[in-house]
């Protein structure tokens, strides 16, 4: 019987293996009896559908349906991601449109121009240096970007908590990501009013959370052209290896 | 971390063993129960895979941990609890889309603008916030992936930060299951 478990669990983690996840780390028990701390308290937020799997990247909910995404069959986060799943599609702006402004100040407290980059495709995000999970994740994929991109871009991230991140702390934490990456603040209202004009938005959420308020928000990624033309959307789940080519195409122009 | 490879056939093994021997010290009344991986005990086993813990940027103090859990046991589990001497606070969080609601029902003021009219976005994503879930279920013989963007373990009020190439401990609890410790590499991620 024990040859059997055996084989059988081989054979389960064997499959686990073929499906590209690199065993690294095992079981190490300390005992068998479970000394358990008090739970987190869960306080729901508003009416949620998981992004069950979000890390194999679904694709972009459709417009008119926000956080509407297919259902896993497996349930929430089941599954073993196939090696090079899916990645979101990227929505090209047909036609491109004239970036919308960013009534925004810098770190440095001047106001930020679009102009004074014209000549450099933008990428710009929206985000705040508490979220420890998709903001970093993106400013990764950045990061990425640049690196691989071999041609001149400028990073923009808005902060979308103001209150938290103040022109130093959102600058110290743009340093450690890229060299020149222009962090941009303001009141709520002319951040939120700015996300809104490229369609995305963002509020604080109650989550019960020791951290503290969290701050729900729009995750795409979008690239400004060197003439001001906001010319495509990179939803989050996009990967460095599909911003670069769009990035130096524009390069080019 | 991840030179230290590990056979498929070894993880197995030492799966068996362990659920093995928590079943001899198990509560549970139910003796073994056969499930995809073999008769285990009422202890059960969780296999974790690629481990790995955000490193912190300058001037912050929560990171997230990324794992693999497998349940090689024929009953359901679930992560219950996690905690690390890197932070003050480890919860379990889900990552899920948020639906717009009106700044006053937030109750949280500062002046927060009214959400974004319904079709304003036009493309793009919905808002994605993260929230603290009280368990994570671990089904029979499933496998959940804890990844960027999805389920992650937050660490609050980190201690010392989290540079690239460091480890830290983490100890898993689950319902069933025995504790689990390990060591977690630190990548920039």
């Amino acid at each position: 019987m024990r040859r059997i478990s055996r084989d059988r669990a081989a054979v389960r983690l064997a499959r686990i293996a073929s499906a590209g996840i690199t065993a690294t780390l095992c079981v190490a028990t300390a005992g068998c009896v479970a000394s358990r701390s008090p739970l987190p308290t869960l306080q729901p937020i508003a009416p949620v559908t998981a992004l069950a799997g979000a890390s194999v990247a679904p694709a972009a909910a459709p417009a008119g349906s926000p956080g509407v995404t297919p259902p896993n069959p497996l349930g929430p986060g089941l599954g073993l991601p196939s090696p090079g799943a899916a990645r979101p599609t990227p929505i090209a702006k047909d036609p491109p449109a004239m970036a919308p402004p960013l009534w925004l100040t810098t770190t440095q407290g001047q106001l930020f121009d679009f102009h004074q980059y014209m000549g450099t495709p933008i990428l710009l995000y929206f985000g705040y240096t508490h979220c420890p999970d998709v903001c970093p994740a993106s400013l990764g994929v950045l990061r990425e970007t640049v690196a691989k991109a071999g041609v001149p871009v400028q990073v923009v991230f808005v902060t979308v908590d103001p209150d938290r991140d103040t022109p130093a702390v959102l600058q110290e934490y743009l340093d450690y990501f890229g060299q020149g990456w222009i962090g941009l603040t303001g009141r709520n209202s002319q951040i939120l009013q700015a996300a809104e004009l490229y369609g995305g938005s963002y509020q604080k959420i109650d989550t019960g959370s020791a951290a503290g308020y969290a701050v729900g928000h729009t995750t795409d990624i979008y690239l400004i052209d060197k003439m001001g033309m906001w010319v495509e959307t990179f939803p989050f789940g996009s990967s460095a290896d599909q911003i670069v080519p769009e990035l130096r195409k524009i390069a080019g122009q | 971390m991840r030179s230290t490879l590990l056979r498929p056939a070894i993880l197995a093994t030492a799966a068996i063993v362990l659920g093995a021997a928590c079943s001899s010290s198990g509560s549970s009344p139910a003796p073994s129960e056969m499930g995809p991986a073999g008769t285990l005990g009422p202890g059960g086993v969780i296999s974790v895979t690629d481990a790995w813990a955000r490193a912190t940027p300058p001037g912050t103090t929560t990171s997230a941990v990324y794992m693999q859990l497998t349940n090689l046991t024929g009953s359901d589990d679930a992560l219950v609890s996690v905690s690390t001497p890197a932070a003050g606070t480890a919860e379990i969080h889900e990552v899920s889309a948020v639906a717009p609601a009106p700044a006053e029902s937030t109750g949280m003021g500062g002046g927060m603008a009214s959400a974004a009219p319904a079709g304003s976005a036009g493309m793009g994503g919905p808002m994605m916030g993260m929230h603290p879930i009280e368990k994570l279920p671990l089904p029979a013989g499933g496998s959940v992936k804890l990844a960027p963007g999805s389920f992650h373990i937050m660490l609050i009020d980190v201690k010392d930060p989290l540079k690239d190439g460091a480890t830290i401990e983490v100890t898993l609890t689950f319902e069933k299951a025995a504790p689990i410790t390990l060591t977690v590499p630190v990548k920039m991620g």
